[in-house]
């Protein structure tokens, strides 16, 4: 309906030859920036640096199934690994790490609670992005078996910039309104 | 022809009857099939906080009435939490809720399964404790008496002030003062086999008084009145019953019922009825129907006087004695105090019956 207003306009108001030039006029291209879309944001499968000790599980009395090492599986993304690498050059610590927890509570049950790893125990794993390092991820055993596939995101928003964790293959349906808090996926 | 005018208002002419089928005497009953878990550990109180729709107290264990419910605000389970004590002196929780088979998963699975790595240890209990409930005794009104306070909010919810008095639902081990209405009494949790102090002064009756006590205050209770995975909690007076807290941070299912209670609407509440035959609300036990309905039967409006006809139905949850609780729209309890529409359930001889609702004596009333 607009279009053909709008042909009508250009009919009426230029001459031909102005119309024909408008046709062939060569419009400006920018060259596309490179941004990535969240669905294919360049991530890439961690590599297991360190597994948890199951005599020490044992000790404690943790009630977990350790998952063996090929079936871990923590993806990252280069943004995060990236923001890793500068947090520890900064703080001039190559063992500085950040430890992701899920912790029950939360509008849906269940939340990750995301903090600078101080220390590490006999009951974490540690996950690293395979060549930019050090990205350090400690994730410890019970939290492994229900974050098990995820991707670990840094996002910058207006909102703020934060650590995310996406594609939780153990989370159903989309989440809390503030994204923080999911159901488990019987 | 009865020419009756109906006052707005709680229909305070049913009340005498609903008190004429309890025995007035202080009454004490044994509650069959309730389980019990028992939740102890160091992290017990801020693994329950997370949880139950309730705020929990964390600096010390104290007893109280809350729900369960699931990541889309719907009830699983309505819940007595009581305080104990173990023999070596460390504190735990026993949670006490109705474990018939239902649509909701089971209690200790689902409370298991948000462990994780706190400091909690759950046990069944069930063998070791029976449920019991007591009422109608004299010192109940030392702490249970009207008027209360109440807090209105403009959706329709009401939640109780408890910002006087002490702690409401008491503070003895195994004893929980009933304060989900007004003269409920007292709950208890007695060892399997032994009969609770209060019996020596209570007169023994079965479960169903206990069941008629209940329904004749409006207090819905178990998985056939409050239905897992299916009820709201504010239509199942859980709010009125000072089971939420509405002023704590995240628990499981508190986005939909903070949102109802601050923007949305509660239209259906659980109510008491009255179930007889002819269309005269009843004013004696004898107009009462005394056959066994079956549970969650549809109720249908029929329109009276001029007005359009009210759609959808509500349901008769449980009924006992022609007595019953059913979850109606609020604006049908009053279109039945005027006489506007009548409330009319099928039984299985497809004889229609009518279903008069009223409000409670100790209902809030703004």
């Amino acid at each position: 309906m607009a279009s053909r207003v709008l042909a009508q306009a250009f009919r009426s108001t230029c001459r031909r030859r102005a119309f024909l030039s408008l046709s062939t006029r060569a419009y400006s291209v920018s060259q596309p920036m490179r941004s990535a879309f969240a669905q294919h944001l360049p991530s890439a499968p961690t590599t297991v640096l360190s597994m948890p000790n199951p005599k020490y599980l044992e000790q404690e009395e943790i009630d977990v199934e350790l998952i063996p090492q090929d079936e871990a599986k923590v993806l990252i993304t280069d943004r995060a690994a990236e923001q890793l690498r500068t947090m520890s050059e900064r703080e001039k610590d190559p063992n500085a790490a950040l430890r992701i927890a899920v912790e029950s509570g939360g509008c849906h049950g269940y939340q990750y609670k995301m903090e600078l790893a101080k220390n590490r125990s006999e009951d974490d794993y540690v996950f690293s992005h395979p060549t930019i390092k050090p990205s350090n991820i400690v994730v410890d055993a019970v939290s492994l078996s229900l974050l098990n596939g995820s991707t670990i995101d840094f996002a910058t928003e207006l909102i703020g910039s934060s650590f995310r964790v996406s594609d939780n293959p153990h989370a159903q349906g989309n989440g809390c309104g503030c994204g923080v808090s999911w159901e488990l996926k019987i | 022809m009865n020419s009756r005018v109906w006052i707005t208002g709680p229909m305070s002419s049913l009340l005498p009857l609903g008190r004429s089928l309890l025995p007035s005497v202080p009454s004490i009953a044994r509650l069959p099939s309730r389980s019990v878990l028992a939740v102890a550990g160091s992290q017990a109180p801020e693994f329950l906080n997370g949880v139950l729709a309730f705020a929990v107290p964390q600096d010390s264990p104290r007893p109280f009435f809350s729900a369960i419910l699931n990541a889309q605000g719907r009830v699983l389970y309505d819940l007595f939490v009581y305080t104990d004590t173990n023999p070596d002196g460390r504190p735990k929780y026993l949670i006490e809720y109705d474990s018939h088979p239902s649509d909701g998963p089971s209690l200790y699975d689902l409370l298991k399964r948000y462990v994780l790595r706190a400091k909690v240890k759950i046990r069944d209990v069930s063998q070791e404790y029976d449920s019991w409930a007591a009422w109608g005794s004299e010192d109940i009104s030392t702490w249970d008496s009207k008027p209360r306070k109440w807090l209105f909010a403009p959706s329709g919810a009401i939640e109780p002030d408890w910002t006087y008095g002490d702690w409401p639902w008491g503070s003895e081990n195994r004893v929980i003062r009933d304060r989900r209405a007004v003269g409920m009494g007292y709950r208890m949790l007695a060892h399997k086999g032994d009969r609770p102090s209060l019996a020596s002064t209570h007169e023994q009756v079965s479960s169903d008084l206990y069941t008629l006590h209940r329904i004749l205050h409006g207090v819905p209770e178990g998985v056939d009145e409050i239905h897992p995975t299916s009820a709201f909690p504010m239509d199942s007076n859980l709010d009125v019953m000072g089971a939420l807290g509405f002023r704590k941070g995240c628990y499981v299912g508190q986005e939909l019922t903070v949102r109802t209670y601050h923007i949305g609407a509660v239209r259906k509440r659980t109510v008491p009825v009255f179930i007889h035959e002819t269309d005269q609300p009843p004013l004696e036990k004898s107009s009462l129907v005394q056959d066994a309905l079956s549970s969650n039967l549809d109720i249908h409006p029929t329109v009276i006087s001029d007005r359009p006809k009210p759609r959808g139905s509500g349901k008769l949850l449980s009924s006992t004695q022609g007595v019953g609780l059913a979850l109606l729209r609020t604006d049908w309890v009053s279109d039945v105090e005027k006489r506007n529409i009548t409330l009319q359930v099928k039984s299985a001889a497809e004889k229609p019956w009518f279903v008069t609702p009223w409000w409670p004596e100790w209902w809030p009333v703004q």
